[in-house]
């Protein structure tokens, strides 16, 4: 496992904006955006979505930052194709989530912003349409959207789409007080922007796929609406409880994280408090930026890794199989770097040995936290931890090599296998500066399998489904995903570690829809695709 | 305050104008006494005292100086034996007064003393008579007492700063915060007693103004370490901890053995997320003295948090082989066992019954004992622990989440519910505000 950052080569030339570079008058321009993978031409290669923010006041003269698409040239090289695409909205940028909402066999991406959201929709021919305002998910002026997922929390085989949202900034920042004002405008002795805590908490949001084009918002009636009072962030669906019913788990910043449980009938409750994922072992409440799903321990449920705040530890939530999480991330050797400030979080088994390992993307707000000489920075470095199979991780990231991409404040992480290779990689969307790019050197160690779904009477992208996978005597756990992350999305096709073993002795595929596929005697080191109720597979071109 | 000895000496002749006067003759002795004294020629001047009490064995005068020869010699019970002769024979002799209310003030007597103190600054009109007994009183902590003579002196001598001084640190001593500023706003705000002062009582009034004045004490004599250490403190309430380091180093280089001003400079790099800078602090005021239970704490708790636990452990343990080692070092114990390992939680139990043995007020240590039995499956117990934290400190909100969640896991919504909407409306902390909260209440205190 030996990564080296590729950036330059790859020609991912456009620096994040998110505006002031020094000086920040609002926790806007801290906060940064996300990343997301998608392959929206089909080419069978996944392309790179860069989010991108503004600035308070654009200066005369200079372009409109926008976000960009980056086509994958599938030669480790990358082509800007942002303004043929039809992306070229400027904005306060934050995430964005990715799926084939229509079922028409191309992904189309739904961009949160602080303002009204946009929603592309794939034209098939390499351009999108936006279409949030006729779809119904645009939002409203003043909002802040922050992370988003696609999920079918209904299983009706459309899906829908899950917008969490952050501060109540107003359209114009006039309640906001200054840096420095007030409590929760300072950062150990120094005035910095202020909020999340001191600003009023914005709510989130659940519209319904009414599957012809449009959505219609269910907050309310949904559940979702009925609690409140957080600064929610990053989006993670996921089925902890392996009842099939897909729950959406919400990192919130300084208040308690959200489980929104699924109650298979179209409506959610919280189960954050009881479960164990709201606050830390103590039920103190921590600043949740970035979320992934993992079974670290192959005990066939899925854990959760959340980064936090610096000065706190990450949570590693250890699902106990009974509804309920026990926090080990101590006992995992992942508690003891309280100077990083995490934001990204990929779950992906990089050194293919089928225990999945743990990558964080870490920064500072601002430059101004330099000021405080404290033991953390501005700029801070990734952190690479090595699943060591007996829920111990180690860090490695030095050995790893993911320093190589240097120190910077880093926000959304994105993973996917770029190359169809059977390495991950991980694009990392920096707060001013250019994305980093972190590439596997050499082959890829062990064996391997990549698995695409297309569902026919569940959501063509397969979003919700489990997969378990049987190969050299281990049972390993994913499930599709939109979202993730801190305010990212990741390939939607699933990556396997396989060790030594040359085949998949199984794979099982629990269809949102219901229905269930079983494999078997697949080779491994190739990317395959399974259709539902076909019970079989194909190589992906 | 100003001592009392050197203003007793040149009281010896003070008496009481309405007193009756010596005979010339009383006197002539006393005169060829003092040269003796003043030389240290004691036992002559005892001779010749006793010669003179033969003679004039109702002179009260003579009885007082023998009481300050008796007292150079350190014979304290003879020498207040002369005292209270003089003051049998003369009651409002006001200079065997304040000897004697020194004697038993030194000999742990303070109401005695104070009761002199309080006669003859009643009675006396001399400038340098009130302000001895002034000063005796607030040696005696009767800082009323203290305040009221001393304001008799000032209203002969508005002037004297000293007066003054001592005055507002009295009436500052009783609580008369507003009084005793208003006091101070008569004297130059320049020297640093008086800055420090000053600061004190604004700090006594709540008011952040406090914090200034102790920096600039603070920055006027670094070496001073209350001066320092008050101005820390201030700071690091304030959140200012860059201004408590900035304080706390150079009062550091200025006294190097300092083991009062290391846990504080600690405690600042700590809050400051200096991790590595406040580990060092702290060690190095352990090193000075390993039988510091704040610094050991101190350091437990950074190790801690930093996640470096068999380290925090060994530390704490250390300090816990002192069978009266601080409760919360068997506090800090718990709960670093209980993050270290799944196969510990045995002696994390034990380690909080130890700290709750310790202090059965101390709320955390039954949270802490709380978790562990929750995680043991002994939900009766664990509720019983954390109602008893919640009991006995009915702003901790951390217990009421656990109830929640033993109330959810039972099926009890109703009562999950309630604990939930407790946790609620008592805030949910983040774990910086909890340590805000933890440096005030605990690590300050320790520090201290």
């Amino acid at each position: 496992m030996k990564f080296a950052d590729a950036s330059a080569k790859a020609g991912l030339a456009d620096a994040n904006v998110s505006g002031g570079v020094i000086n920040k008058k609002y926790i806007l321009e801290m906060n940064g955006s996300g990343v997301a993978f998608i392959d929206y031409n089909r080419d069978g290669l996944a392309d790179v979505f860069l989010v991108s923010g503004t600035q308070l006041a654009q200066p005369a003269g200079t372009p409109k930052p926008v976000s960009h698409l980056y086509r994958n040239n599938g030669d480790g090289t990358f082509t800007d194709v942002t303004r043929e695409a039809g992306l070229t909205h400027s904005g306060w940028g934050q995430g964005a989530c990715v799926a084939d909402v229509d079922n028409d066999g191309y992904d189309d991406i739904f961009v949160t912003y602080y303002g009204k959201n946009r929603f592309y929709h794939n034209n098939r021919d390499g351009t999108f349409t936006e279409i949030a305002e006729r779809a119904g998910v645009a939002g409203a002026d003043g909002r802040w959207n922050s992370g988003c997922a696609f999920i079918d929390y209904g299983r009706d085989g459309k899906v829908d789409l899950f917008v969490a949202n952050y501060v109540d900034l107003g359209p114009d920042f006039s309640h906001v007080p200054k840096p420095g004002s007030g409590e929760y405008c300072q950062y150990k002795g120094i005035p910095i922007a202020c909020g999340p805590r001191g600003l009023p908490a914005a709510v989130n949001y659940l519209y319904h796929n009414n599957g012809d084009g449009t959505f219609t918002d269910v907050s309310a009636s949904s559940g979702i609406r009925a609690t409140e009072g957080h600064y929610a962030l990053g989006v993670l669906t996921l089925d902890y409880d392996n009842d099939g019913w897909p729950d959406i788990y919400v990192a919130c910043d300084s208040a308690a994280s959200i489980l929104y449980h699924n109650k298979r009938d179209s409506t959610f409750e919280d189960a954050g408090i009881a479960s164990g994922l709201a606050y830390n072992e103590d039920g103190e409440a921590q600043a949740g930026m970035g979320v992934a799903a993992l079974d670290y321990d192959h005990d066939g449920f899925l854990d959760v890794v959340k980064t936090n705040f610096s000065d706190d530890s990450p949570n590693l939530y250890h699902n106990n199989g009974d509804g309920t999480f026990s926090d080990s991330v101590f006992q995992a050797g992942m508690g003891r770097l309280r100077n990083l400030l995490g934001w990204g979080v990929v779950a992906a088994d990089f050194d293919n040995d089928g225990w999945i390992d743990i990558l964080m993307a870490n920064g500072h707000l601002t430059p101004e936290i330099d000021t405080t000489k404290s033991d953390s920075s501005y700029r801070q470095r990734k952190l690479l931890y090595r699943n060591l199979r007996d829920g111990r991780f180690e860090d490695v990231t030095l050995a790893s090599g993911v320093d190589a991409a240097g120190m910077h404040s880093s926000r959304g992480a994105a993973a996917a296998d770029l190359y169809n290779d059977g390495r991950i990689s991980v694009v990392i969307n920096e707060l001013h500066e250019k994305p980093s790019l972190l590439v596997p050197e050499g082959p890829a160690p062990n064996h391997w399998i990549g698995i695409q779904l297309v569902g026919s009477r569940s959501n063509r992208d397969g979003i919700g489904a489990r997969v378990e996978v049987e190969a050299g005597g281990l049972r390993q756990i994913d499930e599709i995903r939109s979202g993730g992350s801190y305010l990212s999305q990741s390939d939607l096709r699933l990556h396997f570690g396989l060790g030594a073993a040359a085949r998949v002795s199984r794979i099982t595929i629990r269809w949102p829809s219901g229905a269930v596929d079983r494999l078997s005697g697949i080779p491994a080191d190739r990317h395959i695709v399974i259709e539902e109720g076909s019970q079989s597979w194909r190589n992906r071109k | 305050m100003r001592p009392l000895a050197g203003i007793l000496v040149t009281l010896a002749l003070a008496v009481n104008g309405d007193a009756q006067a010596p005979s010339a003759e009383e006197q002539q002795q006393l005169f060829s006494v003092l040269p003796l004294i003043d030389h240290g020629e004691l036992s002559r001047a005892e001779e010749q005292l006793f010669a003179g009490i033969e003679r004039y064995p109702r002179s009260a005068i003579l009885y007082n100086a023998l009481g300050i020869v008796f007292r150079k010699q350190n014979k304290l019970d003879r020498a207040a034996d002369s005292f209270r002769k003089a003051l049998e024979i003369l009651p409002s002799f006001t200079a065997a007064q304040l000897q004697l209310a020194s004697i038993d003030q030194q000999q742990g007597m303070k109401q005695d003393a104070a009761r002199l103190f309080r006669a003859a600054g009643e009675s006396t009109t001399n400038f340098e008579a009130l302000v001895a007994a002034g000063l005796g009183l607030a040696d005696c902590e009767d800082y009323a007492g203290a305040a009221h003579v001393l304001e008799k002196a000032r209203a002969m001598r508005p002037d004297s700063g000293s007066v003054t001084y001592n005055l507002a640190l009295a009436q500052y001593k009783m609580g008369d915060l507003a009084v005793a500023l208003k006091t101070l706003d008569s004297l130059s705000a320049t020297e640093p007693d008086v800055v420090y002062l000053r600061g004190k009582v604004l700090d006594g009034l709540g008011k952040p103004e406090g914090e200034s004045e102790f920096a600039a004490a603070c920055r006027t004599q670094p070496g001073n370490e209350s001066f320092c250490a008050d101005a820390a403190l201030a700071a690091i309430r304030q959140q200012k901890f860059l201004e408590a380091v900035a304080l706390l180093e150079p009062s550091i280089g200025k006294s190097p053995g300092s083991v009062a001003l290391l846990p504080l400079l600690g405690l600042a790099q700590f809050r400051l997320g200096r991790y590595q800078e406040a580990i060092r602090s702290y060690a190095a005021s352990l090193e000075k003295d390993p039988s510091l239970d704040a610094s050991r704490e101190g350091l437990g708790f950074l190790y801690y948090v930093t996640g470096d636990l068999e380290k925090a452990r060994a530390v704490v343990e250390q300090g816990l082989t002192n069978p009266k080692a601080d409760f919360y070092l068997a506090y800090l114990d718990a709960i670093i066992l209980y993050r270290l390992s799944p196969q510990l939680k045995t002696e994390a139990a034990a380690a909080a019954e130890r700290a709750i043995q310790a202090n059965t007020r101390f709320a955390p240590a039954y949270f802490q004992r709380g978790k562990i039995r929750m995680e043991q499956n002994d939900s009766s117990g664990a509720l019983a622990d954390f109602e008893r934290a919640a009991e006995l400190d009915p702003k901790y909100p951390l217990p009421y989440y656990k109830m929640a969640q033993i109330y959810a896991r039972q099926g009890r919504a109703r009562d999950a519910e309630a604990a939930r909407r407790k946790f609620s409306a008592l805030g949910n902390l983040r774990e910086e505000e909890i340590l805000t909260r933890q440096t005030l209440d605990v690590l300050i205190p320790a520090a201290r």
